[in-house]
Formats: C-alpha cells, structure tokens, sequence
C-alpha cells in the first residue's frame, strides 16, 4: 500500500545539484572505469564498456543535460539504468542514499530546473529543506533531434 | 488446447517425417519397387495423418489419410508407380509443407481439395474398378487405426471383475474377454454399440465394459471396444451372433480364467509372441543372447508419454536390441498408448540390471522384466491355441515393428533459445576476463612471497579455472551448432524440379550433411547455395542430347560437399558440365562496355572469371525463370562475404567448375589483427587483413588531395585511421600499415602498433548506438578492456569513393 504513496529514487550528485532517479530502471552501481571511446558518436556519449559478458553504452550526464563536465574523482560512479530492454550507463558525480519520497512531496518541475531542461525531468521533491530532482529516466536516452535544435538555438541567441 | 510445448514437439515430429517422405519418394522415382522405401513412406504419412488428428489439425489428417491409402495400395501391388504420380506426391509433400505453416502462422486457409483431386486421380480407376481392394484397404485401414481392438491391447481385467467372474464359472457360466471392432467408417458407432450390447445380453450378462457402457451409447469410442460377458453359450455361437450385426468389422472373444487373470491383474499381460519373434529369439540364443519381455507402466498423468517410450527405448537399445514392441515402435512415438507398453528385448546383461536401468527413467512406475526361452513353448500353448485365430495379423504387424526400430533413432534434443546461448555465452566471456586477473594476482603473490605452497595452490586454481572455462565457451559455441543437413536437405528435391523442368538428367550427390555449423551462418548460406546450384543445372549441365554427342556420359554429375578445413567450412558445389569460357566473359564485358577491347584482353583468366560476380553479368545464352539475369552471382558473393566467408571458383572448358566456399565455424568468434590507435585496441578481422607493412612517412606519395603507397607496383589509397575516427595518435616516421582487402579493392590504412592476431568473441555494439560508420562491433579483451572492431567493408568502400572523386 504505501509503495503506492512514495517512491524509491536513488539519490545522486550531479555538478552540486542532487538529482534522484526511480529505483525500478536502476540495475547497478558500479566505480568508474576504462571507457572505449567510440569515433564518430554524439559527444555525450562518452563510449562502451563492458558489462556482464556485453558491452553498453556510457553516457555523461552532464553533457546530456548541457550542462559542463565536472571532473572525475574517487566518488565518480556509473549507475546501470535498463529502459525499454536497452541499458546504458550514465556517469554521476556521487551517488549517495537511496531514498523514499512520499508521493505528496513530489512536485511538477518549474519550467528551468539548475539549468536541465525540462524535458528529461519528473518533478522535484522537497524533503527536509533538501531539493532533489527526480529524472524521467525514459526521457534520458531518447528525446528528439527537437531538444538538440532548441539547445542549438539557446546557444545561437546568446 | 495443446501447448506451445506440445505443438512443438508436433512440428519437429512433422518436419522430420516431410523429410522422410521427401527423401524416400527420391529413392521411389528410381527404385519404383522398393519395398522398404514404400513401407517408410507410408508410416510417416501414417504417423503424420495420426499425430495431425490428435491435434486437431483436420486437412493434414485428410491429406496424409489419402497419401496413405494411396501407398497401401502402391505396397499391395494394386498401383504402380509413376513419374507423374511423384510429381503429385511432391505437390501433396508441398501441400503439407504449407499445412504446417498454417500451424504456425505463417500461412493461411490452405486449399487441399486440388490435391486431393490429383491424388485420388492416381487411385481413381482402381477405386472404382475394384471393390475388393477399396474393402482391403478398409480392412488395412482399420487395422492399423484401432489397435486397441487388436488382441494384443487385451484390457487387464481388475480384481472386482474377476471376482464376479469367479463366482459365475463356480455357477456353471463361461466368461469371455470379446473385443468388437466396427468397420472403420461406421456411421452412428454408438448405435452399433448399442445393438452389440443388446445381442450379446440375450446370451448372457454383460459385467464390464471398456470404454463404459454409457461412453459407447454417446458413441465417444474410437473402432473398437471391450466386454466381459458371462453366458453358456459357446465361443463360436457369441462370434457368429456378433459378426451379425451390419458394420461389425471383426470379433476376438477370449475365455477368461480368473486364475491367470489375477497372476496377470498382480503382475503384467504378456504378450502373446508369435513365430517370427520366436524365431529372432532363437537365433540370439544361439548367440549368446538372452530375450526377455520387458513390460513398462509409465506413471499416471505422465506428460509427453511418448518422449518418455522413447527414452526408454534409447536405454533398451543401449543394452540390447528391441525386436517387438507392443504397441508399434511408431505408435509409442506418437504417445498413442495408456500407460504401459512391452517389448522383447535380446541382450546380454541380466534382469537386474535391465530393471534398475530403466527404473532409473523418470516417470516410470513399474518395470516388470520375464525372461523368454524358446525351449519352454512360451506363455502357455492354450492361450496360443486361442489367439491363433488373430496372430495371423498380430504376426505381419510386428514383423514390421521390428524393423522399424532404426526409425526411433530421432535426435535426442531440446529446444532453446538461442539467447539463453548468447547470455551463456556472455557469462562464460566474464569467467575468462576473472581467470585472466586471478592469474596476474598469482604471479604478484609470487613476487611478494616466492613460490609457496599457497602460491601454488592458486596457480593450480587458476590454470584449472582456465581449462573449464575455455571447455565451457567450446561446448557452447557447439550448442550453437546445426547440422548443414538443415539446407542441404532441401536441395534434392530442388535439384529434382529443376532438372526436370529444364530437361536435364543429373546424378546429385550429397556428401558432408553432418558438418556443424553455426546457426546464423546456416540461415545465410541457403539462398546463395541455391542459387549456385541452380546455375550449375542451368548452365553449367549439358542436356542430355548434347552431352552423348560430347562423348560424356548422359547423365550429369552434380556434386554438392561439406567438410571442415581448419576453423572454417569449406562447401563446394562441382558440376561435369560445360563449363566457364573467360573468352566469352572477355567478349561480354566488351558488349557491356565495362572494358575496351585491349584492356579486357589484358585480362588473366581469373581476372575475367571474376567478372561473374559483377552486378548485371550474365552470359547466359537466353534468360530462364531460373536463372540467367545476371542478378545473382553479385549477390551471392555478397551474402557470403558479410559472413566473412570467401567465394572461389575453378572452371575448365568442357570439363566443368567448381565453386568453393569457404566460411567461418561461427559468427560469434572471429580471427582478429589487433592493432593500437592511441590509447585504444582496435580490431581489424583477419578474413579482410591482406597483409602489413612498416613504412617510412617519405614513402608516402599524393594523387591529388589523397595520400597514396606503392606496393608491389600497385597503388593503394592510404587511410590514415586517427583522422577518420578522429582519434589522438601517435604516428612517427615509421608507420604501420594494415592493408585490407574485399572483393579485389585494396587500401591501406596506418595504425600507431600492431599487437599480433587474437580470437576475438564479437559484440555488438547495441541497439542504442545502432550502426556506427565504419565499425562492426567490440569485443572485450582477455584484461577487461574493450576493443573495437573495424568493419573493412566500409572504410574500403568509403576509401574507395574518396579515390574516385
């Protein structure tokens, strides 16, 4: 019953901000390592690692969001997300609790959250004084080529 | 109704058997006599036309009932066969193809009244000519479809009926055991039932019935069915009474003696063995042999029976010979039996061990063993005296079962998917990056405290590791493995067709169907094989007239073989026929303007014979529906090429060609050069490495804006790769260079270091990443690290286009 009135996120730091993700999609955390680089690909895409015998895709978080790299340190960590039988990794500054967050405290994402966009974004949860924004983590991988237009466009009008 | 799992095993049961058709109705077009071929044929027709009506599947019942019939009658001698009558078998055999497609899916709303048409036509005459045989064939018919009427499926009588028959032979009364078996296409079975009953109470009292009596009077029998009845009347009187009534096909009544029954009801029915297998026995015995009759009762509510008849029989076979089994061989394999069933079995090992073996098989309740000796009549001369009038067919039946005990041979298998391998494999592939790493930190060990027995130990762990592991990975790339019997099964039948159609008499022969190979290639290869095959009919075979006057003999030779070669298949396909002329293919590529006459003249022979593989290349004389269009040999060096395999061919004028193939063991794993490129390993696959230099920057000359080496007096555009992936490198003065080739182009491409050749397993790179330009996968290297491997393909293709611009 209460499953249906909170939600589990596991709660990460991404260039000082603390963003959560629903623990469903999360298949594992694992410590930063060798990434191949792929030629040719978008540039999040920072390239492939091994996992379990295959290899997946590693994206930056960070690039994915526009937002800039921040430098990769001991606390470093991909987290294994699995959306839609394809799973990919996604490199986070830390990560650091898993959380439950009452249904109540999530809130519809203000229209420019620590500058993502709000496309890739769920809500924002307020819990004891501490802002966490949860990611659709549908929305990561696959958005639209739209996305990168607006981004194109942000950065033109600047 | 059924599940997935049972329409499964249906279908493979369905495919082995079409082929079984399919292979035996080659053989009858040249041995129209052949006894053994017509049985064969008609027991897949009878085991499909069985398995079909069990499953509900009504046309394919129909259409093997009919292909059935027809065969009876080609085995009695009342038909013989035809060419045309093949040519309507193998459209029934297409027909049935197409029914298991509507099985799966595939196909829809088949129409099998055409075929039925052809068919009957082949039997029309004598259908209506001849009453006797179409009586004949009922009677085969019925035979074969209820052998639970047979004398040898007797019900076991339990202990209430005998009781009560006790009581009423004390009284005076005799009990018989009568199975009734109704004509086979009896109208209202329930109403015959019902008049059997009615006769057989005015002589006496009816004490048991199977099935029940109220499941006869709805008619839910299939032909035949049993009673008990008690009266004073004699055997004789009970059988002319009951062979009254219309539609009663046959009667078997049996005394019945509480005494034996109750040994019987304790213990097992056995069978009555007639001569023939009197006879086998005897002979084993003078062999050493000993026979026994070995009685099994599955468990109640055992899934899948007929698996489990056939692991018994696997077991049997393993300690002995099965000579009889009762019911049929082919009947157990259909599952059509209650719980037991009984075989002789001739073999050298001893009664316990035989019990405790097929104990062993799951879901068998109770085995019951009896040793047989041909020096004691068997089972009691009294109870032969009485069967006597039914062993006669009892007798022909199991004669034939005996022999079929070859047929039972169906590969032991089952199904999985092939991303449980891949997953499998996967798994495996972690193991040996572990044992690669136990290794290193067995060697630190070593550094840090010498060669201790705990050091030891590891490197013991490790090396052991290591062998199950690469054990491991070997026998599951085999369980990826099929037989290329998969294709080359179909080609007879083609081969066939196509001769037949264009007028040719060819001898084709198969060699190596049992070569494994990997699934993924199998699905490749077939239409490029066919294709080959067809122009080797087409034009590569003389038709029979103008082959005499070439002084060959009438009847072309096709050979079709597979066999392993190292780490790869080599499949050739050779015909004796005209073969290739270069000249002609010289004067071809003149007309179709791709050279001038002087180039084109300048040709080699291999050169020109390559031409072939050339898109819109054809020198056939006039296009065929079958071949001749000129799409086709591109295609198939295509096809072949993006497994990594190789296309060659041999051609002599007159005498004939050969094309030779050769293809990887599996796509999973290929031989790799591996080479660095900044920080990174890349992986060129070997089958496109044509060979690797070390240059000196000065030697590297410019066309225009390319960059370009000679090598051997031939120039090759140069590729550096750090520029097109974009990558950091490391290059100096001195280069290495990977030359890769495909389909005759050739670039060179500089690399920081070449590492040496590796096995690489191949991953792809994900559905995320889709294709990426210029590479075909990754792989994951012995230290963890993934390697990327270059897709030679497209780097020469591209390579290729900057040349041409």
């Amino acid at each position: 019953m209460s499953s249906q009135n909170e939600e589990q996120v596991v709660v990460f730091q991404l260039n000082d901000q603390t963003y959560g993700i629903d623990i469903v999609s999360v298949r594992e955390i694992i410590r930063m390592e060798e990434i191949t680089k792929i030629p040719g690909a978008p540039d999040f895409m920072e390239g492939i690692i091994k996992l379990r015998g295959g290899v997946i895709p590693v994206i930056d978080l960070c690039r994915r969001f526009g937002l800039i790299s921040g430098e990769r340190t001991s606390q470093s960590r991909i987290i294994i997300v699995q959306v839609n039988n394809t799973t990919f990794g996604m490199i986070v500054d830390a990560v650091q609790e898993v959380l439950r967050i009452p249904s109540s405290s999530i809130e519809p994402p203000p229209p420019m959250a620590g500058g993502v966009n709000v496309s890739y974004l769920k809500g924002v949860a307020l819990l004891e004084e501490r802002l966490i924004i949860l990611l659709d983590h549908n929305k990561i991988l696959y958005d639209s080529e739209q996305e990168e237009l607006q981004q194109l466009e942000k950065e033109l009008n600047k | 109704m059924f599940s997935d799992i049972e329409i499964g095993v249906f279908l493979d049961e369905l495919e082995e058997k079409l082929q079984v058709i399919n292979d035996n109705l080659l053989i009858l077009e040249n041995e129209p006599d052949n006894q053994d071929v017509l049985n064969e044929i008609f027991r897949a027709a009878h085991t499909i036309k069985g398995s079909s009506g069990v499953m509900g599947y009504e046309k394919m019942a129909s259409l093997t009932h009919n292909i059935e019939n027809l065969f009876d009658m080609i085995r009695q001698g009342k038909l013989t066969v035809t060419t045309e009558m093949i040519n309507v078998l193998f459209e029934a055999l297409d027909t049935l193809n197409l029914l298991k497609k509507e099985v799966t899916g595939e196909s829809v709303d088949v129409d099998i009244s055409d075929i039925l048409n052809k068919i009957s036509g082949c039997m029309g005459g004598e259908l209506c000519s001849a009453d006797s045989s179409a009586k004949a064939q009922n009677e085969a018919a019925a035979a074969v479809e209820s052998p639970a009427a047979g004398s040898e499926r007797r019900q076991v009588l339990d202990d209430n009926v005998l009781a009560v028959v006790r009581e009423a032979q004390a009284g005076g009364l005799k009990a018989y055991q009568i199975a009734v078996t109704l004509a086979e296409d009896t109208q209202m079975k329930s109403v015959r039932a019902f008049l059997v009953f009615e006769i057989l109470q005015q002589m006496g009292e009816v004490i048991s019935s199977n099935p029940p009596a109220d499941e006869l009077q709805q008619g839910s029998f299939d032909l035949g069915f049993e009673v008990v009845l008690l009266t004073k009347e004699s055997t004789e009187k009970v059988q002319s009474a009951l062979m009254n009534v219309a539609e009663v096909d046959k009667v078997e009544i049996r005394p019945v003696t509480p005494a034996e029954e109750a040994e019987n009801a304790a213990g097992h029915q056995w069978q009555i063995l007639d001569d023939n297998v009197l006879n086998v026995i005897r002979e084993a015995e003078v062999r050493g042999f000993q026979a026994y009759q070995v009685a099994v009762i599955l468990d109640e509510g055992t899934q899948m029976k007929s698996v489990r008849a056939f692991l018994v029989f696997e077991t049997l076979q393993q300690m002995g010979e099965v000579i009889k089994s009762t019911p049929p061989a082919e009947e157990l394999q259909e599952g059509n039996f209650d719980r037991g069933f009984e075989v002789v079995l001739l073999t050298q090992e001893d009664q316990d061990k035989i019990q405790n073996t097929i104990m062993s098989i799951a879901e068998v309740n109770r085995v019951e063993l009896r040793p047989v000796s041909t020096l004691q009549t068997p089972n009691g001369q009294a109870k032969t005296k009485v069967g006597a009038k039914t062993a006669a067919p009892a007798a022909k039946k199991s004669a034939g079962a005996g022999k079929e005990q070859p047929a039972v041979k169906t590969a032991k298998t089952v199904r999985v998917d092939v991303q449980k391998l891949d997953n499998l494999m996967n798994l495996v592939g972690e193991l040996v990056i572990d044992r690669t790493r136990l290794n290193r930190f067995a060697e630190i060990f070593e550094d840090k405290y010498g060669s201790d027995e705990l050091v030891e130990s590891i490197n013991e762990i490790a090396n052991h590791l290591g062998q199950v592991t690469g054990d491991l990975q070997e026998q599951i790339m085999k369980a990826r493995m099929l037989p290329i019997a998969q294709i080359f099964n179909r080609f007879p039948r083609m081969v066939r067709d196509t001769a037949q159609k264009l007028g040719k008499e060819i001898d084709f022969i198969v060699e190596g169907k049992e070569t494994e190979l990997d699934r993924n290639v199998i699905e490749v290869i077939g239409d490029p094989l066919i294709h080959l095959i067809r122009n080797s009919i087409d034009h590569g075979i003389e038709p029979p007239e103008e082959r005499e006057r070439l002084g060959k003999p009438r009847v072309g030779k096709l050979h079709l073989k597979a066999s392993y070669h190292e780490s790869h298949i080599v499949i050739t396909i050779s015909d004796d026929g005209r073969g290739i002329d270069a000249d002609k293919l010289r004067q071809k590529a003149v007309e179709k303007g791709l050279y001038d006459r002087e180039s084109a003249s300048r040709l080699t022979d291999r050169e020109a014979l390559e031409l072939i593989f050339k898109a819109g290349f054809s020198t056939a004389k006039e296009v065929s529906d079958l071949s001749g269009r000129g799409v086709g040999m591109d295609v198939v060096r295509t096809a072949i090429e993006q497994i990594n395999g190789m296309v060659e061919l041999h051609t002599e004028v007159g005498v004939g060609t050969t094309f030779t193939i050769r293809l990887p063991l599996t796509l999973a794993i290929i031989r790799s050069l591996m080479v660095t490129l900044g920080e990174q390993v890349y992986a060129f696959p070997l089958s496109n490495v044509s060979e690797t230099l070390r240059i000196n920057a000065g030697e590297i000359r410019r066309v225009g804006n390319n960059e370009v080496i000679v090598v051997r007096e031939r120039i090759l555009p140069l590729l550096r790769l750090s520029e097109r992936f974009g990558m950091g490198s490391s290059e100096g003065e001195n280069l290495f260079v990977v030359v890769i080739a495909s389909a005759e182009k050739r670039v060179a491409v500089v690399v920081d270091k070449l590492l040496g050749e590796q096995e690489i397993v191949i991953k792809s790179l994900g559905e995320y990443l889709g294709e990426v330009p210029g590479l075909s996968g990754a792989t994951i290297l012995g230290d963890g690290r993934v390697a990327l491997i270059i897709d030679s393909r497209s780097i020469i293709k591209d390579a290729g286009m900057c040349e041409e611009a």
